[in-house]
């Protein structure tokens, strides 16, 4: 995969280029990220339709005629030299494909071995010196034919040529080998490999909106904190995963919305859904969804759970439409929630994560990897661990709240010994701060991959 | 400089340590692979030898040193010293292996004491190629072994997922940190 193109938007506000920022990461696949260096930028990004977007267009085309620029209108508009235009409202397919079209108008610009994001070469125009055992040198195995002919997974990209080794050096085992350099492996992500999706403070704000810290001691402000799954579509998905789990055989769940089918055995779900569909179907009672507006008793009748006939399971598992189970139900969850709890919780109860969900698959509230890590140590009061962390209450329910969905959190009492008294906690904290420091540091450097 | 400054990758042949290295490494990686010449070439044509390394640079100067252990067992003579001022262990586990809870007991049962100091961290490669066991089923193994470590699917070529996994090996250890 080439590098992410890197975009500067021009006359959008904060959170305006937020949601470019999460529109790039999750539904165009991490194909270009937003910077604010100009100097390093491969392209620009122009709202027309705003205020300013017309001066803005003409002044770049006037003072850097060189400028790659994507340009978003409601209105058709033409693709000058150096020009790339997506039609609005932005689709990811449509944005990818500009993408694309402006990495190519970019390119020439560039110098033949650009740094990467990670300061050292990529090496792309080199010829391979060595192809990948399984891509070149081996018969493919019996683990690799399946991977090309279901195209699953591009295959592991052919290393660089290296400088001229060092000397051979004798190696362990009598095999006299020198060292090389291995070229920074990329990966082509395609829509059927969904990487975790952040949503950093600002992100979750703009996708879920903001909720106040709320005094547990108050019961008028504790009443606020918890919604009922079932009133929204998650409860009815939840409750067709029971049934296809407990049946182990898939099921489709229809409704006056959307049918969506749930393949217990594969751990998928095939829906015909976007990302903004799913999130406003799970923002509002399921009988309000624009389009139903019908009475409890109409829409329990309007849903039905239906065996899937052997020849539409086989069109299902070849369609691309297919995501991963958990972290559909994940992501309705957390798109319900809101920072919110489901009803039944007991909130005077300590909190702990049975294990770890797989984070590498999922749509992660802000701060998702420490409340984990500290649900998963001990039980804890969910007001404690916002406490500790120092972060809103909002995001650890947000979390609890998903992970509770994938049956993941478990409650006990709290025994006293059990609660660490703040002072110890400091305690603990700075116990080891050179150590602590460097691990900040290193955070801070993985969070910018 | 930090006394812990390194962390760790291991894991059977073909798991994807050299890649995982190579996705977070700011210098082009070195690997030592030579022809396989045992049963390790019926999975790759090459191996690593020796060990990976890779560097990542931090703000101030400092340094973390990424290791790979080489895949082969005979060479574990050579995790003891890797492991000294590690910060912590990411092993691999190739989901295609024909028993992949083998190699959970192997690398657990070599890097015990390691782990006891230290965090842990498991990623779980090839799962597109062979979706089982699943994940849960790791979890009950590790379990069994009494450690609950995060356990997540990753694609070693996919920068964020080794990020990721990285990032809950720092956590783990320290659940209040905040980066920088």
């Amino acid at each position: 995969m080439s590098s992410p193109l890197r975009v500067v938007v021009l006359g959008l506000d904060d959170r305006a280029q937020n949601l470019f920022r999460m529109f790039f990461r999750g539904p165009c696949q991490n194909q270009a990220i937003i910077t604010e260096q100009e100097k390093e930028a491969d392209a620009f990004l122009i709202d027309l339709d705003t205020q300013q977007g017309a001066k803005l267009l003409a002044q770049q085309r006037e003072s850097h005629p060189e400028r790659v620029l994507i340009v978003l209108s409601v209105k058709d508009q033409p693709e000058d030299k150096g020009v790339v235009f997506v039609k609005k409202p932005a689709q990811a397919q449509s944005m990818i494909a500009a993408i694309e079209k402006a990495r190519a108008l970019a390119k020439p610009a560039a110098p033949k071995e650009k740094p990467s994001l990670f300061g050292w070469a990529t090496r792309k125009s080199s010829p391979p010196a060595k192809a990948e055992p399984q891509a070149a040198n081996n018969p493919p195995t019996a683990a690799a034919k399946p991977r090309q002919e279901a195209g699953h997974k591009p295959a592991p990209p052919a290393r660089a040529s290296a400088p001229p080794p060092p000397p051979a050096r004798p190696a362990p085992g009598g095999n006299s080998q020198g060292m090389k350099v291995v070229a920074r492996p990329d990966k082509e992500e395609t829509a059927a490999h969904k990487v975790a999706m952040l949503l950093d403070e600002q992100g979750f704000k703009s996708y879920l909106g903001h909720r106040d810290d709320i005094d547990p001691s108050r019961p008028d402000q504790l009443a606020t904190v918890f919604y009922d799954p079932k009133v929204f579509l998650q409860g009815h998905l939840q409750s067709a995963i029971k049934v296809a789990l407990t049946r182990n055989e898939p099921i489709r769940l229809e409704t006056p919305w959307k049918s969506i089918t749930i393949l217990p055995q594969q751990g998928l779900i095939h829906i015909l859904a976007d990302e903004a569909q799913v999130r406003a179907a799970c923002g509002i009672p399921f009988r309000n969804i624009v389009g139903m507006d019908v009475d409890a008793v109409s829409l329990q009748q309007a849903i039905n759970i239906k065996p899937v006939s052997p020849l539409d399971l086989e069109e299902i598992l070849n369609s691309k439409d297919l995501v991963r189970l958990d972290a559909f139900l994940w992501k309705v969850a957390l798109f319900t929630s809101k920072g919110r709890l489901p009803k039944g919780i007991d909130l005077s109860q300590g909190f702990f994560l049975k294990r770890w969900p797989c984070m590498t698959r999922l749509m992660l509230p802000p701060h998702a990897m420490r409340i984990a890590a500290m649900l998963v140590q001990k039980p804890c009061s969910l007001f404690e661990a916002a406490r500790k962390m120092g972060i809103r209450q909002q995001y650890v329910f947000a979390f609890v709240s998903a992970a509770h969905a994938l049956g993941l959190i478990g409650q006990r009492p709290i025994p006293i010994e059990l609660e660490t008294p703040p002072e110890t906690a400091k305690a603990d904290k700075s116990a080891q701060p050179e150590r602590q420091s460097l691990f900040r540091k290193i955070l801070s450097r993985l969070k910018l991959i | 400089m930090s006394q812990y400054n390194k962390i760790i990758f291991t894991g059977p042949v073909g798991a994807g340590k050299t890649t995982a290295i190579a996705s977070l490494s700011d210098i082009p990686p070195v690997s030592t692979d030579a022809a396989a010449s045992d049963m390790t070439k019926e999975r790759k044509a090459s191996t690593t030898v020796a060990l990976d390394y890779g560097v990542m640079n931090l703000p101030g100067g400092e340094k973390i040193h990424l290791y790979g252990t080489p895949g082969q067992e005979r060479f574990d003579f050579m995790w003891d010293i890797l492991t000294s001022g590690g910060i912590g262990l990411v092993l691999l586990l190739d989901n295609t292996r024909a028993d992949p809870f083998q190699d959970v007991k192997f690398f657990i049962g070599k890097f015990r004491d390691f782990i006891e100091s230290t965090s842990l961290v498991v990623g779980v490669t090839q799962m597109d190629l062979s979706p089982k066991p699943v994940l849960e089923e790791y979890h009950k193994q590790f379990e069994q072994l009494g450690l609950k470590p995060p356990i997540f699917e990753v694609d070693g070529r996919v920068r964020a997922d080794v990020s990721l996994l990285v990032q809950a090996l720092l956590y783990a250890i320290d659940p209040v940190l905040e980066e920088e």
